[in-house]
């Protein structure tokens, strides 16, 4: 199973994880939001955040 | 509802304003697209930017500028001081109003403005119009949809709609600072010099900035390269630094940010779709700076775009290609120049700046500028020193 989760008490929406997301399954609109069809759990995006908003399988941020 | 327009430009940051006032002076009917209530806020930025940056495309207004800076500091990772007497002339800018302001311009040359609009699609139709689709903000109205000949892309470091075009904008992990800072107010600060800190405890990969936004307070920050990352390590660091440096000083408007430290991205335009600011990479790559890029890039796009309109109501989509061919000649051929050196200062080991640090502190400061900075780093590798000299000659 897929899962980025993310914190969005922690996210500051500067879109930083969505620039290096070579698979374009992060989208800022209202608020970030994951593309669970297209995400593959590479994890650049959980290490890429300033503020440790995002986080892989299961753990939380 | 479908908006008609002939240019739409996603993202009012200096970038898309900048085009768009362009845009709507020549007497084209433009809208201006921002994701936030409000364009600017909050600034996502350093806000330092050279007297050259800007006024190749702008008369600086006062109420921008925070404070003036005359001399600056560079601290290596062993503590050693560097003074650097002979800055040329900088400004710290006041990011949130200047933005602001470059909307209201905008759209006193006549471009319609809307706030509050996130685009979450782009594509071309059949017949020839790009369209782009907005999410339904507010869930009552439909969701609102621009089409135009033209779609100028200014939608900052993330970037999203140049995929639906085919651009691989994706960073790689050396080419993204990411970036953390705050404004700090305490009575330490001076107004009129900008401090660095360089090293791995500092900031891997890039480097700490005190840019002085008046006396006792400033926009301090530091950017980590991507590649030395770790979950929230950006923020960690920052605020280490500044219970360290400044404690109990009353910190506030903590955010964060990536920025782009690669090459532009080519082309810049394909078909009638064109590409500026952080959304084109159009950063310097050695010290992150993004502002002057953005103002001339924009305002060059938007100038192409509205010249492209022919007689006939047609467009001419060979025009917009002006705009890269004038950007490649100017900042274009600086950030490939900087980009040439970043892997060597990506590279450079604490002793290796340390050692640097230590030679110049003994220099008289009111010498030393950052010219004489560059120089006594690559003078000390023979290789990279002809590098530098072929690229800068």
């Amino acid at each position: 199973m897929t899962g980025i989760a993310i914190n969005h008490k922690k996210c500051d929406e500067c879109g930083a994880c969505i620039s290096v997301c070579r698979k374009d399954a992060l989208v800022l609109g209202e608020k970030l939001e994951v593309l669970a069809d297209r995400c593959v759990s590479c994890g650049v995006c959980v290490n890429i955040c300033p503020f440790a908003a995002l986080a892989t399988n299961g753990e939380t941020a | 509802m479908n908006h008609q327009y002939d240019i739409i430009i996603v993202g009012a940051g200096p970038a898309g304003s900048m085009a768009a006032a362009a845009a709507a002076a020549a007497g084209r009917n433009v809208c201006l697209i921002e994701r936030k209530p409000q364009a600017g806020t909050p600034a996502r930025c350093g806000e330092g930017i050279g007297y050259r940056g800007l006024t190749l495309t702008l008369e600086p207004r006062p109420e921008w500028i925070k404070s003036t800076v005359v001399r600056a500091r560079m601290i290596s990772p062993a503590g050693v001081k560097v003074d650097i007497g002979n800055v040329d002339k900088s400004w710290i800018l006041d990011r949130e109003r200047m933005d602001s302001d470059l909307v209201k311009d905008a759209v006193k040359s006549g471009a319609d403005f809307f706030p509050s609009t996130p685009i979450v699609s782009a594509e071309k139709l059949s017949n020839g119009l790009y369209r782009c689709t907005a999410a339904n903000a507010d869930k009552k109205s439909a969701a609102r949809e621009f089409t135009a000949p033209i779609l100028i892309l200014a939608d900052g470091v993330e970037s999203r709609l140049a995929r639906c075009f085919g651009w691989d904008t994706a960073l790689r992990l050396n080419d993204i600072e990411t970036c953390a800072f705050a404004r700090v107010r305490s009575d330490g600060i001076e107004p009129d010099c900008c401090t660095f800190y360089t090293g791995s405890a500092a900031a891997p990969g890039g480097y700490l900035w005190i840019f002085p936004r008046g006396a006792g307070v400033a926009n301090v920050g530091l950017g980590v390269i991507g590649s030395k990352c770790t979950p929230g390590l950006p923020q960690k660091l920052l605020m280490d630094f500044i219970n360290r440096n400044f404690p109990k000083s009353k910190v506030t408007d903590l955010h964060c940010g990536g920025v782009p430290v690669g090459r532009w991205v080519r082309p810049l335009v394909k078909g009638g779709v064109m590409l500026i600011g952080d959304a084109a990479r159009q950063v310097n790559a050695i010290n992150g700076a993004g502002i002057a890029y953005s103002l001339y890039a924009g305002r060059l796009a938007g100038a192409a775009a509205a010249k492209s309109f022919r007689g006939d109501g047609g467009v001419d989509y060979r025009v917009l290609l002006e705009y890269q061919k004038e950007w490649a000649g100017n900042f274009g051929k600086q950030q490939d120049r900087s980009f040439a050196l970043k892997e060597f200062i990506l590279s450079a080991s604490d002793s290796f700046l340390n050692k640097i640090a230590e030679t110049l502190s003994k220099e008289d400061p009111e010498k030393i500028n950052y010219r004489r900075v560059f120089m006594r780093t690559f003078a000390s590798r023979p290789s990279l020193f002809l590098k530098a000299f072929k690229l800068f000659r």
